[in-house]
């Protein structure tokens, strides 16, 4: 898929700033908190900006500050909160029979490093290919394949903790 | 409507066709497939209301590291004396950077009769003021607000500590008296609450606002 580029911040955060947003309240189950984080990576950005931030490019930013919201422990107890008021995400792929939500995201963050999380969002939130995915990361297929395993080995080991 | 009849379209992919409407294989499957059809139907018909990006006045354009010019080390020497002695455009009074690089924005909200302004620096008797600061997320700062006219400095509202975001509201509103211009600053400090000095316009976790009669 070619992207986009954008030769200046303001008009990329005209362009994709709202595609960014549904993106990060994809993950966060809040709009509000996900207007936060795309404000606060342009504001980031402006400064060393270049035309090879793409869109891609921000969507994976855009994961990386998701994930740092959710690694903080009030954060992630208000956003848990307020996950039961939100709609349903749509939940095209799921994981074990499962849709990813914000409480599954929430639980294996502490569990999984950051490569893995990368690719949980990119597949269970963003609904990527495995090819896409290996594109997005500048990863192999392989890298991906082993990733997801390792991802649906915690999930199942979240299972069999809750069920104990 | 949440299964896909295929291999479901990804949202980045969506959100560019949104775009661009170039992607042919996306508007068969969209024709088609009805879960990616809602998908695409619902980022379509949302509308995000965006905060202002505000963009700073005292930032500057990047400088390229010349590496050609690494040999003439004599005239680097010369090159940073002339750096320091190039006078810097101020940056507006209005914007300020507290400790650790943070860079905060100071903003004025006026209430009148029940009229709410935001690009309004004037004041008139029974107005009621109120302060906004916008501030890149990360640790709480204390912030203290010092109104400064000819004659007194006043301190309207007590020391508050805020966590940084969007348009963060100051606690608390106050009015402006006399007819003469008053000074507005918030005194800024991520790590204790600021002493109750006379604010100085331009200093590093001060930002102010002049606020003049009509």
């Amino acid at each position: 898929m070619e992207a986009a580029r954008s030769p200046d911040a303001q008009a990329a955060y005209r362009s994709w700033g709202p595609a960014l947003v549904r993106k990060a309240e994809r993950i966060l189950r809040s709009r509000e908190d996900a207007v936060d984080v795309v404000h606060a990576l342009f504001v980031d950005l402006i400064p060393r900006w270049n035309s090879e931030m793409d869109l891609p490019y921000l969507y994976r930013a855009v994961t990386n500050r998701c994930l740092n919201v959710v690694r903080d422990r009030g954060n992630r107890a208000r956003l848990l909160e307020r996950e039961h008021t939100s709609a349903a995400p749509v939940g095209r792929v799921k994981l074990e029979d499962q849709i990813v939500g914000f409480g599954l995201i929430a639980a294996l963050v502490d569990k999984l490093d950051e490569g893995h999380m990368q690719v949980l969002v990119a597949r269970f939130v963003d609904d990527m290919t495995q090819e896409e995915i290996a594109d997005h990361l500048n990863l192999s297929r392989k890298t991906i394949g082993k990733r997801l395993d390792r991802i649906r080995d915690e999930v199942i080991a979240l299972r069999t903790e809750a069920a104990s | 409507m949440n299964t896909c009849i295929g291999t479901p379209i990804s949202w980045l992919r969506l959100e560019t066709y949104a775009l661009d409407k170039r992607d042919a294989a996306v508007a068969k499957h969209l024709g088609e497939c009805p879960a990616c059809n809602h998908c695409f139907a619902q980022l379509s018909d949302d509308i995000v209301a965006l905060p202002a990006l505000i963009v700073p006045s005292s930032s500057r354009p990047k400088r390229t590291w010349l590496w050609w010019l690494a040999p003439a080390m004599a005239a680097a020497a010369a090159a940073i004396l002339l750096l320091v002695l190039v006078r810097r455009e101020p940056a507006p009074d209005h914007i300020t950077t507290i400790k650790g690089g943070r860079q905060v924005v100071l903003g004025v909200v006026r209430e009148r009769s029940g009229s709410i302004r935001r690009d309004v620096t004037t004041y008139a008797p029974g107005d009621r003021w109120k302060l906004m600061l916008t501030c890149e997320p990360g640790p709480a700062i204390w912030v203290d607000v010092t109104v400064v006219d000819p004659k007194s400095v006043d301190h309207p509202l007590a020391p508050a500590q805020l966590s940084c975001g969007n348009e963060i509201v100051v606690p608390g509103a106050f009015e402006i008296t006399g007819r003469e211009a008053n000074v507005v600053c918030a005194v800024l400090d991520p790590d204790a609450m600021p002493p109750r000095t006379t604010p100085v316009p331009g200093t590093p976790g001060t930002a102010c606002v002049t606020l003049t009669p009509e």
